[in-house]
């Protein structure tokens, strides 16, 4: 790390404003409680990985334009499927409402360079919409509980339609996603 | 003028994040019988459906404005952006790059805005401070509209704005009698008005008239302040020679130290303003050898407005060749002749010195720093007090041949020699033809 890289980290700490650095921290502590979460609901410390992802997590709050949370959701959705599995446990949609805060929180900090203060109607807006996305992941989890309760046989019609509608899903949102002037 | 850098909504890395996690979540977890990622997913497709649903449908329209364009220094101006087709985006977030003579609300730079959706058009103020005076270059302004999620973007340059800051006059007055001028025709009174004995009428206060002119029962009978104004009884040329072949000093703005440079600017706009106040003329010559820039004398405000504009655009310049053309220009006889310089050029020392031989009045002010640091290098060092000991050399010198040199220290500066032309004006006087 040569000088001016040192020097533009310094000047990026000392310019932050006191709502990033709340935002900051509340990336680390999605992330952290992610894990935390996990390791609860397996039953199984894992330090190593809580000191990954909070070490990920602390590089993600100041480099929120990047792809670091995408790497802390990935180790926390792998440690997830090899230490539990189970569904039937509160700890699960626990887990995705902190996987959804630390999106959230990181994608509401990409937009705003350092030192940047978002008003309070912003931030109102942004945590109703996590809220609102929260309550859907618990309302998944419900359904899904429900269902695996009653351990009904697998449909292969069902299986079918939803897929079909995963692939709409995607074909819609790939379609809105692209650069217009990209198209032909 | 506004270039926007992203003619159309361009996706975010967060909403590319959304799209993966989102999609291959639901999909690994129905193809393999997997409920948990179901769940884990499940945040993310909907972030990602949500996002590409409310993609805004086209880039916004940004016209940016700047205004004031010309303030005095310490003022603030504003960059204000109006913005339309907001229709889907979730806030807005304004950077308005550091500049060294502009101060920003906030400190940053960097403003945000939500939108209310609907609301057009919307816009966004960024309030800046000029603390130098000169022509400032503001911005350039990056402009970003951000859809809801923060999953798609929109990119503006907003730039090509100067803002010109006329510098703020020091405080200056003048308690000397002011000597008589060749403009005064026998007992007949100047037809400008001014700072003279001669009544004129009565009129409302106004900024700048000295308290001493109220018409204290006029003011008590219509309840507003009014002042006796008169004529001026006479009409001095008084031509300020501001020396800008160089500068000397740092420069820290209108709340720091000043350079050489930033006290001759504000102390000639001082001067000026006190004289042209007082319904005398003045005239301005920049000793800057590059444009050749003056400003012929005159009386009044707007000629006050038009001399600080010639002021806030000086640039240091020290092309002798300039220079030697620019020494050429006859002063006009009966003129008072202000020079404002640091005396470190020896080219200001010889016109002023080149003046005073024609017979006019002439005093300098010296405007160089008491704390200049020439270099921590010990031959520069060494140069810069041998030269120091010239200058002081050669101020001896020209006051000799009767020349004034005073230090610029505001109020006063140049009550002596207003004193010792006053006392000169019934004295007998051999001048060079």
């Amino acid at each position: 790390m040569n000088q001016s890289i040192l020097q533009q980290w310094i000047d990026e700490i000392l310019e932050s404003s006191g709502q990033q650095w709340l935002l900051r921290l509340g990336v680390v502590a999605a992330s952290v409680g992610a894990v935390g979460a996990v390791g609860i609901a397996s039953d199984h410390a894992w330090p190593l990985g809580l000191f990954a992802v909070g070490f990920l997590s602390m590089a993600a709050a100041m480099r929120p334009d990047t792809q670091l949370p995408a790497a802390i959701i990935a180790v926390v959705v792998w440690r997830w499927l090899a230490t539990v599995g189970d569904v039937d446990t509160p700890w699960l949609p626990a887990v995705g409402c902190c996987l959804l805060a630390l999106h959230a929180l990181t994608a509401l900090m990409a937009s705003v360079p350092t030192g940047g203060v978002f008003t309070n109607a912003t931030l109102g807006v942004w945590a109703r919409r996590t809220m609102l996305g929260a309550a859907t992941t618990v309302g998944v989890w419900f359904a899904v509980v429900l269902f695996d309760r009653r351990e009904a046989a697998g449909n292969g019609f069902l299986t079918g339609t939803a897929v079909a509608v995963v692939a709409g899903a995607a074909a819609f949102i790939r379609v809105r996603s692209l650069d217009e002037t990209r198209q032909p | 003028m506004t270039t926007p850098v992203n003619r159309s909504w361009g996706a975010s890395p967060a909403h590319l994040r959304a799209v993966v996690a989102g999609v291959l979540g639901v999909a690994a977890a129905l193809l393999f019988r997997v409920p948990s990622l179901l769940v884990l997913a499940t945040p993310f497709a909907l972030v990602a459906t949500w996002s590409a649903a409310t993609r805004p449908p086209a880039g916004l329209t940004l016209v940016g404005q700047v205004g004031p364009a010309s303030v005095r220094e310490g003022e603030a101006t504003t960059w204000t952006g109006h913005l339309t087709d907001t229709a889907g985006v979730d806030h807005i977030v304004v950077l308005a790059r550091q500049r060294t003579w502009l101060e920003t609300r906030p400190p940053s730079g960097v403003v945000t805005a939500g939108l209310n959706k609907g609301a057009e058009p919307t816009t966004i103020d960024v309030p800046m401070r000029v603390t130098h005076w000169g022509r400032q270059d503001v911005g350039p302004i990056t402009v970003v509209g951000v859809s809801d999620w923060g999953a798609f973007r929109w990119t503006a340059l907003d730039s090509s704005y100067r803002v010109t800051a006329l510098p703020l006059p020091a405080s200056f007055d003048a308690a000397a009698p002011m000597h008589r001028a060749d403009g005064l025709v026998g007992l007949n009174r100047s037809a400008q008005p001014g700072d003279g004995s001669e009544f004129a009428g009565i009129r409302p206060f106004q900024s700048g008239d000295r308290l001493r002119r109220i018409n204290w029962p006029r003011s008590v009978r219509s309840d507003e302040l009014h002042v006796t104004s008169t004529y001026a009884d006479q009409d001095t040329h008084v031509a300020l020679f501001v020396d800008a072949l160089a500068d000397f000093g740092e420069s820290g703005g209108i709340d720091g130290a000043s350079s050489s440079l930033d006290t001759t600017v504000r102390a000639a706009g001082a001067i000026a303003e006190h004289f042209l106040l007082r319904g005398d003329r003045v005239s301005l010559r920049i000793l800057d050898a590059r444009f050749q820039t003056s400003v012929p004398p005159a009386s009044g405000r707007r000629h006050l407005r038009r001399i600080l504009d010639v002021l806030a655009t000086i640039e240091t310049n020290n092309s002798v060749r300039g220079l030697a053309r620019q020494s050429n220009a006859a002063v006009p006889s009966g003129a008072m002749v202000i020079m404002l310089s640091p005396l470190i050029s020896p080219a200001a020392l010889e016109r002023a010195t080149t003046v005073a031989s024609h017979g006019l009045s002439v005093a300098v002010i010296d405007t160089l720093p008491d704390d200049v640091q020439a270099s921590d290098d010990a031959t520069t060092e060494l140069a810069w007090r041998i030269r120091l000991l010239e200058r002081h050399r050669e101020v001896r010198a020209m006051q000799r041949l009767g020349v004034p040199v005073v230090a610029w220290q505001g109020a006063g500066s140049l009550d002596p020699f207003l004193r010792e032309i006053v006392r000169r004006a019934t004295a007998p006087r051999l001048t060079r033809r």
